[in-house]
């Protein structure tokens, strides 16, 4: 059910990222020129401006002007807006496309560059296959990998079935005492085993979110660089690259970071509770395989001696670890509610990640949005609404997430505290009882 | 031996629960050398659980001529370990013990 839940919620993610990928990849329109050739690439782009309802004019430069052009240039005007020229410009390492406002400072202008008109083209990979791409893929392989990983543990799953028909009548049913192990056993070893799962599954998650990062960077940091370039601070295209570059590996770096830590806290968690797991089905195979008359073996190394102190009693300095079931229930029956947390948490964790991870993309295009409508001066108005209209659906969403994560947390200080009591009532009883006998 | 080692005043539920389910698992008498190999804790402390257990009729001795006594689970024995079962087992199942 949980690796249906989480392939769900993969689907979804990558249905809206690719939905959101190509609703918002038709609103960029203007810098879908992909021809390699200069005056095919003009051609492309007076077309899509047309399409927007611009004017489109050649415009023919006097023929004094000593100007190099790579394509005849455009003028381009729409309603009171414009003229803009539209021009390509020749460079020695690049090929610069102007919109220029006819008679405006060249600080109004628009610049582009393209090595060798290939930066565009780059973009359009970047935006279109990189993010779907890379994502769809990796996700796919990494899902791969972990349905591989679980048919390769198939002998696992044939355990856990297994331990299901223990619970049917067996030649013992009649016997109360094997009854009442082996399904307090069982219980606690599936608790056990599902916390274990889960927080699997979180690591899990936490490698998603990686692979999610790698596209997701290379999706905003041409971005970041076509920002700072609009602002005049880079002139030369592998000034943006290095900046690219620089700004990718460092979000990259810190993303593995992050997650690293993360893997590094929940690892110590994930060791215990393996070997609580592998404990509690080794007793589980225990009760049954004496309930057949097989050997009875010692339990396994989890439970630590008791203390002398536990129930006060006095001169049992040199006792040895030697669990019984009945032992091993009572301190497993300890780590029941941290179980039952633990369950939940991964999986509220899940949904915060597919959730954060849906919110990031989308707050990602609204960022491309908002840089790449402030390269058109007529679209201030535009601009605001993407910009509001992103931070409402990241507010929005950070309210509700914080609202059902309060609750959630609340419900499980509750049950915690519930589960405590219960714990100081079975303890008190127990005592009362060998006191009373 | 055992008359010279005083009873223990509250009894450690892990070493009870240890002897009894041994007994039952054992499902027939046993020497106490044996159970207290199996109860894993030093002669003298079994010997003053195995006399307190004996003065709550939780076990018994069984008459052995000849040879060592043999220790035996009693009825009392028994349901005392199956109610020790039953409220963990109601704990671990998320219900309150003893309501069941």
């Amino acid at each position: 059910m949980a690796f249906l839940e989480e392939m769900l919620g993969i689907v979804a993610v990558m249905v809206a990222y690719g939905v959101g990928e190509i609703v918002l990849f038709y609103r960029f329109r203007l810098f879908a020129v992909t021809s390699g050739e200069p005056g095919a690439a003009l051609a492309g782009l007076s077309g899509q401006l047309r399409a927007r309802g611009y004017t489109v004019a050649p415009f023919t430069f006097p023929p004094s002007s000593s100007r190099r052009w790579l394509a005849p240039p455009l003028l381009v005007r729409r309603g009171r807006l414009g003229p803009y020229l539209l021009y390509l410009r020749g460079r020695p390492d690049s090929t610069e496309v102007v919109a220029r406002i006819q008679g405006g400072s060249p600080a109004d202008n628009i610049r582009i560059f393209l090595p060798g008109n290939l930066l565009l083209t780059a973009f359009l990979i970047v935006k279109l296959f990189l993010p779907v791409g890379v994502a769809s893929l990796s996700f796919f392989a990494l899902e791969g990998v972990r349905v591989g990983w679980a048919i390769r543990r198939r002998s696992i799953f044939a355990r856990e079935v297994d331990l299901a028909r223990t619970s049917a009548p067996s030649p013992h049913a009649s016997d109360p005492v094997r009854s009442g192990l082996l399904e307090a056993m069982s219980e606690a070893y599936r608790l056990a085993s599902e916390a274990h799962r889960d927080l699997k599954g979180l690591r899990f998650m936490y490698a998603y979110l990686v692979v999610a990062a790698v596209p997701w960077l290379f999706m905003v940091l041409p971005m970041l660089g076509l920002l700072y370039l609009r602002g005049g601070g880079v002139t030369e295209i592998y000034e943006m690259y290095r900046l690219f570059w620089s700004l990718f590996a460092t979000g990259l770096a810190t993303v593995v970071l992050v997650v690293t830590v993360l893997w590094l806290r929940v690892r110590g968690t994930l060791a215990m509770d393996r070997r609580w797991v592998e404990s509690l089905r080794g007793a589980v195979d225990r009760l049954t395989g004496s309930a057949a008359g097989g050997p009875r073996k010692e339990t396994g190394p989890v439970v630590s001696a008791p203390s002398p102190g536990h129930l006060g009693v006095d001169g049992i300095g040199d006792l040895v670890s030697a669990a019984s079931s009945f032992e091993l229930l009572l301190d497993a029956s300890q780590h029941v509610p941290r179980w039952l947390s633990q369950a939940k948490k991964s999986r509220r964790s899940t949904i915060r990640a597919v959730v954060g991870l849906m919110v990031g993309m989308v707050l990602a295009h609204g960022f491309q949005a908002v840089v790449i409508l402030l390269t058109l001066p007529e679209t201030a108005s535009l601009q605001l609404v993407v910009l509001l209209s992103g931070l409402l659906v990241f507010a929005f969403v950070a309210i509700v997430l914080r609202m059902w994560g309060r609750a959630e947390k609340d419900k499980e200080i509750r049950e915690k505290a519930e589960w405590e009591g219960r714990w100081i009532d079975l303890r008190s009883r127990m005592t009362l009882f060998l006191q009373e006998l | 031996m055992a008359d010279v080692v005083a009873a223990p005043s509250l009894p450690n539920l892990y070493i009870v629960a240890r002897v009894l389910e041994r007994l039952w698992e054992a499902d027939a008498p046993m020497l106490r050398t044996h159970l207290q190999m199996a109860a894993n804790v030093n002669y003298d402390v079994f010997s003053r659980y195995l006399d307190w257990m004996v003065s709550k009729a939780l076990v018994t001795f069984e008459d052995n001529p000849g040879h060592h006594a043999k220790v035996v689970l009693t009825a009392k024995g028994r349901n005392s370990y199956l109610k020790l079962v039953q409220w963990i087992n109601e704990v671990v199942h998320n219900k309150a013990p003893g309501l069941v």
